[in-house]
C-alpha cells in the first residue's frame, strides 16, 4: 500500500484526538491571550468563543465520521477494525470537548 | 505431509548449509568485540540491565533519605546533600530508570513478537543504548564529587538559574540529560518503524500483539513530547551561560515558561511510562489465564485515547501559580477524562481474569495483582487532586509524593517485575524461581503501602516535600518512621529478587527455557540468534492457539525467507496496514563506529558541562567522523535486485521514495524537529503574552528588506533541491549535484546570515530581554538545522562524487531532500512570525 495511502488512514483513525487536541489548544490559548489582555475581550466574548469552537469541533468529529461510515467499502481486510476503533476515538473525542467545554458555565472566565 | 507443502511456501527438510548461514551471519561477535553487537536480543538486554542498575542506584538514593527522615530533627545528611539526594532520585529514576527500561522491553521483545529478525535500524539502538549508558553512568557518579543536581528533578529556574545555582550541578542535568533524551527519540524512530513496516505477514492492524500497539503509541508520545524538554533545557542552559533571559523575570522573561514546556513534557512522560506497562500486563494477563484479552479492541481505544490526552494535562503541576482559574479548569477536566481509558483497561484486565479457564496464581500474575491493587490506589488519589482547591491543599506536601509513587512504582515497577518473570524464559536458559519470586512480591507488596501509604497522612498533616529534617513538635515522627521501615522492606524484597536473578537468569541467544507459559503470540516461537527459522504468515490473533503446527513449519523453515539470500542479516519489510510482503531489508551486523560515536556523543556533552571545550571538540568531532563512517555503510548497492523468499514470491533488496524504511524514518525525525520549533514559536509567543512591554513596535523592527531577502534564499535553495531531485530520476546526476547542492548550501547559510545580520543592525541583543532572546533563539535553532543540513548536502555530493547514487539507488539524496525542505519551511515560518507578528498586534 503506498505511503499515501497509509497517510490518508492514520489521519483518518486519528481524527478525533487531533480534532480534540486542535480544540484544546484553541481554548486554552484564546483564554489565556484575552485574559492577559483585559481591553481585547469581555468576559462574554471568551465564553462564546469557547463554546464556539467547540460546537465546531464536535461538528468536524461528526462529519467525518459520517462520511467514513458512508464511504467505506466492505469487506475490509482488518474486520472493520480501523473504522471502529476510529468512530470509537471520535466519540471519546467529542465527549471529552463537551465535558471541557462546562467550564466556561460554571467557572469566572478571568478570575 | 505433501498437502502441507502445497500450502505453506517453501518445501521442507531444508538443506543443512540454510540453518549454518544463518547463524554464521547473526553470529554474535566475540572477545572484547562484543561491545560493538547490534543485535536487539544483546543491545534489549544490556539496556534492562543498565536500567535496572539505575533502578537499584536511585532506590538506594530513596533508602538514604528515608533514614534521614526517620527520625524528626535528625543531623545524618546535610541539607545540601539530602538536595542532590532528592533530585537524583528523581531524575535517575525518571530518566535513567523508568523510559530507557520500557524502551529496552520493546527492544527485546518487538521484532520476536512480530516475527522480524532485528530492529529496522540495529545500529541506532546499539547508538542509543551506548550514549544513554555512558552518559547515564557518568552523570550518576557526580554525586560523588558534590556536583550533582540539586534543584528538584524538574529543575525550576529562578533557583536553577545562573545567580542562584552558579555551579556547575545544574549544568551536569541539562547537559546530561539532554543527549539521554536523544537516545528516548532515536529508540522511538526505530518501534514506530518497526511496529509499522517489519510485522509477519497477514498481521493487519487489528492483529498487532497488544504490547505493540502499547509501544507505538508510546513511541508517538515521545515523539511530541520530549522535544519539549529538549528545547527548555537548551534555552535555561543558553540562559546560564550566556545570560540570554528566557526565564528572568526582570528582563521580560518568566519563570513558568520553563514551568509550560518542562510539564509539556514531564505530564506525557509518566504516561509514556505507563503505557507500555500496559501492554506488558495485557499479553501477560492473557497467557496467564490462558484466555484471549477481553476486550482487546477497547484496550487499544484506551491506549490511543491515553496517548492524545495526556497531552492536555500538563498545566495540573501549575495549579498554584496564579493562572485564570478557567484556563486551571480545562486541565482539572481533562485531567478527570484521562481517568476513563484507564479504567477501561483495569476492567478489561479484571473481565479476561474472571473469564479465566483455571486460575493459578503464579509469580507473574501476583506482580499483575499487585499492581492493580496499587495503581488503581494512585488513580483514585489522581483523581483527588486533579480537583484545584483540592490541590490547593495538597501540593508540594507528602500527600503528592504518595499519590506519585502509587502510581509509577504501583503502574509500572509491578508490571515490569511481572514482566521479568513472565519473559525470563524467552532470553534465558532457566526461568526464575516460583518460591523466591513469591517472597520477592510479597516483601515488595507489604512494603511498598507501609512505606507510601501513611505520606496520604503526612502529607494531610502539612508535610511538604523535598524537607531534610522536620521539627519534633508537628508530630510527624512515628509515621515517617513507620514509611522508613517500610522501604527497607521493600530493598529486602529487592534483594530477594537479585538472588533469584544470580541463581537462575542465564542470558542466551538459542537455548532458552521456552514456551512454559503456553502464550500465544509470536515471541514464543522457537528462536535463536537470528530470530525465527522462517517468517510465518499470521492469520489470528494468538497465532500459536489458533494456527497449527505453527512452531514446527517455522522451525523446519517452511514460511518465508528460511535462508539469507544476500549473504548478510535481512528481514522482510511489510506494507503499514495490510502487512504484505514489500522487500528485503539488508541489515548491519556488529559496528564499531556506532559504539565509538555513542562515547563521542557521551563524551561531547559531558566535556561542556565541567566547561572543558578543548576535549568537547575533539569527542564531537570524534562522533562526527564516526557517524559519517557508520552512513558510508548504509544505502548499499541493490545486489542482488531481487531475492526469492518463497511460495513464489521475489521481492526487492532495495526500496526509495516514501515506501521506504529510511524515507519514514526521517519523516519522523522531521516530526521531532518540528515538536522542537513548535516548542520554541510557543516560548515567543508565550513570552508576547506575559511581557509586552519588552516587545518592539513595528519602527523598532528591521526593515521588510531584511526578511525578504531572506525568504528569497530559502526559496532559491529549495528549488536548487526540487531541480536537483527531478534531474536524478532521469539518472545520476553526478555532475549537477557537485555544483548545484553546494550552492544550494551557500543559499540556506546565506539566509541565516542575512536574517541574523538585520537584527544585529537594529541593536537587538539576546542579553537584552526576553524578546531578544526569543527571535535569536529562533535563529540559532535555524543555524542549526542549516549546518546539518550542510553537512548531510556535502555528503550527498560525496556519495554522488563515488558514483553512489543514481536514479534508483537514491535514499541518500532523499533523506537530505526532505530534512532540507522541513528545514526551509522552519525558516519561512520563523520569518514570519518575527517580522509579521509585532506588526500585525501593534506590538
Amino acid at each position: 500500500m503506498p505511503a499515501a495511502s497509509f497517510t490518508r488512514s492514520f489521519l483518518l483513525l486519528f481524527s478525533g484526538p487531533i480534532i480534540w487536541t486542535v480544540h484544546f489548544l484553541a481554548i486554552y490559548s484564546w483564554t489565556g491571550v484575552l485574559c492577559a489582555r483585559p481591553s481585547w475581550a469581555t468576559d462574554r466574548m471568551i465564553v462564546s468563543g469557547i463554546v464556539l469552537v467547540s460546537v465546531a469541533a464536535v461538528a468536524a468529529i461528526t462529519l467525518i465520521h459520517v462520511r467514513i461510515w458512508m464511504h467505506t467499502a466492505q469487506p475490509m481486510a482488518d474486520a472493520g477494525f480501523l473504522r471502529r476503533t476510529a468512530a470509537a476515538l471520535g466519540l471519546l473525542s467529542a465527549l471529552a470537548i463537551v465535558w471541557e467545554t462546562l467550564p466556561a458555565y460554571i467557572v469566572p472566565a478571568c478570575g | 505431509m505433501a498437502d502441507i507443502d502445497n500450502i505453506l511456501p517453501n518445501t521442507a527438510p531444508r538443506p543443512q548449509e540454510e540453518t549454518d548461514l544463518l547463524a554464521r551471519v547473526w553470529q554474535p561477535p566475540k572477545g572484547l568485540s562484543f561491545l560493538t553487537a547490534v543485535n536487539n536480543t544483546y543491545i534489549g538486554l544490556l539496556y534492562i540491565g543498565t536500567a535496572f542498575l539505575f533502578f537499584l542506584l536511585a532506590g538506594i538514593l530513596a533508602l538514604m533519605m528515608r533514614t534521614q527522615l526517620a527520625v524528626p530533627d535528625n543531623d545524618l545528611i546535610s541539607y545540601q546533600t539530602y538536595n542532590q539526594l532528592f533530585t537524583m532520585h528523581g531524575t535517575v529514576m525518571m530518566f535513567l530508570f523508568a523510559v530507557p527500561a520500557v524502551e529496552a522491553m520493546g527492544v527485546l521483545l518487538l521484532p520476536n513478537m512480530l516475527a522480524a529478525r532485528d530492529l529496522p535500524f540495529p545500529r541506532l539502538s546499539a547508538y542509543a543504548y551506548w550514549a544513554y549508558a555512558v552518559g547515564g553512568l557518568v552523570f550518576f557518579c557526580s554525586l560523588f564529587f558534590d556536583l550533582a543536581p540539586q534543584g528538584g528533578w524538574f529543575m525550576y529556574p529562578p533557583l536553577t538559574s545562573y545567580q542562584h545555582s552558579p555551579g556547575a550541578n545544574a549544568d551536569f542535568w541539562l547537559l546530561g540529560i539532554g543527549f539521554i533524551e536523544i537516545s528516548a527519540i532515536a529508540g522511538a524512530i526505530e518501534i514506530v518503524v518497526g511496529v509499522l513496516r517489519t510485522r509477519a505477514p497477514g498481521m493487519t492492524l487489528d492483529k498487532i500483539p497488544i504490547f505493540g500497539w502499547a509501544m507505538l503509541v508510546f513511541a508517538g508520545m515521545i515523539i511530541f513530547a520530549f522535544p519539549a524538554v529538549i528545547l527548555c533545557t537548551i534555552l535555561l542552559e543558553l540562559e546560564r551561560s550566556f545570560y540570554w533571559p528566557f526565564f528572568v523575570a526582570e528582563k521580560g522573561g518568566d519563570p513558568l515558561l520553563w514551568q509550560h514546556l518542562f510539564w509539556f513534557f514531564g505530564h506525557p512522560e509518566v504516561y509514556i511510562i505507563f503505557l507500555p506497562a500496559v501492554g506488558m500486563v495485557s499479553m501477560i494477563v492473557s497467557a496467564m489465564v490462558q484466555r484471549r484479552l477481553i476486550g482487546h479492541n477497547l484496550i487499544v481505544l484506551a491506549l490511543i485515547a491515553t496517548g492524545f490526552f495526556s497531552f492536555g494535562l500538563w498545566v495540573h503541576h501549575m495549579f498554584a501559580t496564579g493562572i485564570p482559574q478557567l484556563s486551571l479548569s480545562f486541565f482539572s477536566a481533562a485531567s478527570m477524562a484521562v481517568s476513563i481509558p484507564s479504567g477501561i483497561q483495569v476492567f478489561a484486565w479484571i473481565a479476561t481474569m474472571a473469564a479465566a479457564r483455571r486460575f493459578k496464581i503464579k509469580v507473574p500474575l501476583l506482580f499483575v495483582l499487585g499492581f492493580l491493587f496499587i495503581f488503581v490506589l494512585g488513580g483514585l488519589t489522581g483523581v483527588m487532586v486533579a480537583v484545584v482547591p483540592f490541590d490547593w491543599q495538597a501540593h508540594d506536601t507528602y500527600f503528592v509524593v504518595a499519590h506519585l509513587h502509587y502510581v509509577l512504582f504501583g503502574g509500572m515497577v509491578f508490571p515490569l517485575f511481572a514482566a521479568f518473570y513472565y519473559w525470563a524464559p524467552f532470553v534465558s536458559a532457566r526461568p526464575l524461581s516460583e518460591r523466591l519470586g513469591k517472597w520477592s512480591f510479597w516483601l515488595m507488596f507489604a512494603g511498598f503501602n507501609v512505606a507510601f501509604f501513611p505520606m496520604h497522612i503526612t502529607g494531610l498533616a502539612g508535610m511538604p516535600r523535598r524537607v531534610y529534617t522536620y521539627s519534633e513538635a508537628l508530630g510527624w515522627g512515628p509515621l515517617n518512621m513507620l514509611s522508613t521501615i517500610g522501604a527497607y522492606i521493600i530493598a529486602a524484597g529487592v534483594l530477594v529478587f537479585l538472588y533469584d536473578l544470580v541463581r537462575n537468569f542465564r542470558p542466551t541467544g538459542g537455548q532458552n527455557a521456552g514456551n512454559i507459559w503456553n502464550a500465544g503470540t509470536l515471541e514464543w516461537l522457537p528462536n535463536d540468534n537470528y530470530g525465527v527459522r522462517s517468517i510465518p504468515i499470521i492469520s489470528t490473533h494468538e497465532p500459536l492457539w489458533e494456527q497449527p503446527n505453527l512452531a514446527d513449519d517455522v522451525a523446519a523453515g517452511r514460511y518465508y525467507l528460511p535462508n539469507a539470500p544476500t549473504q548478510g542479516r535481512e528481514t522482510i519489510v511489510t506494507s503499514p496496514i495490510d502487512a504484505r510482503p514489500q522487500y528485503v531489508l539488508q541489515m548491519p551486523g556488529p559496528s564499531w563506529p556506532a559504539l565509538l560515536s555513542a562515547l563521542g556523543t557521551a563524551g561531547f556533552f559531558l566535556s561542556l558541562t565541567v566547561k572543558l571545550i578543548v576535549p568537547a571538540l575533539l569527542f564531537g568531532a570524534m562522533a562526527i567522523w564516526m557517524m559519517f563512517k557508520w552512513m558510508w555503510s548504509t544505502d548499499p548497492a541493490p545486489l542482488p535486485e531481487e531475492v526469492d523468499i518463497g511460495g513464489g514470491i521475489r521481492l526487492p533488496t532495495y526500496m526509495s521514495g516514501p515506501s521506504s524504511h529510511s524515507w519514514w524514518a526521517m519523516v519522523i525525525l522531521i516530526l521531532v524537529a518540528g515538536s522542537i520549533f513548535g516548542s520554541m514559536l510557543f516560548s515567543y509567543l508565550f513570552l508576547w503574552t506575559v511581557s509586552p512591554d519588552v516587545w518592539p513596535k513595528a519602527a523598532d523592527l528591521p526593515a521588510l528588506a531584511w526578511p525578504g531577502a531572506a525568504v528569497a534564499a530559502l526559496a532559491a535553495s529549495g528549488a536548487c533541491v526540487a531541480w536537483l531531485s527531478r534531474r536524478l530520476r532521469r539518472g545520476a546526476a553526478t555532475l549537477q549535484i557537485s555544483f548545484i547542492m553546494p550552492a544550494a548550501i551557500v543559499l540556506l547559510a546565506a539566509s541565516t546570515a542575512i536574517e541574523c545580520y538585520g537584527q544585529l543592525q537594529t541593536g537587538l541583543s539576546p542579553r537584552h530581554s526576553a524578546y531578544g532572546a526569543a527571535v535569536y533563539g529562533i535563529i540559532a535553532l535555524q543555524g542549526f538545522f542549516a549546518v546539518v543540513v550542510a553537512m548531510m548536502g556535502l555528503y550527498t555530493v560525496a556519495r554522488a562524487r563515488r558514483g553512489m547514487l543514481d536514479s534508483r539507488r537514491r535514499n541518500t539524496f532523499d533523506n537530505t531532500m526532505l530534512l532540507w525542505y522541513y528545514t526551509l519551511a522552519q525558516g519561512m515560518i520563523g520569518l514570519a512570525l518575527v517580522h509579521a507578528f509585532p506588526r500585525l498586534t501593534g506590538g
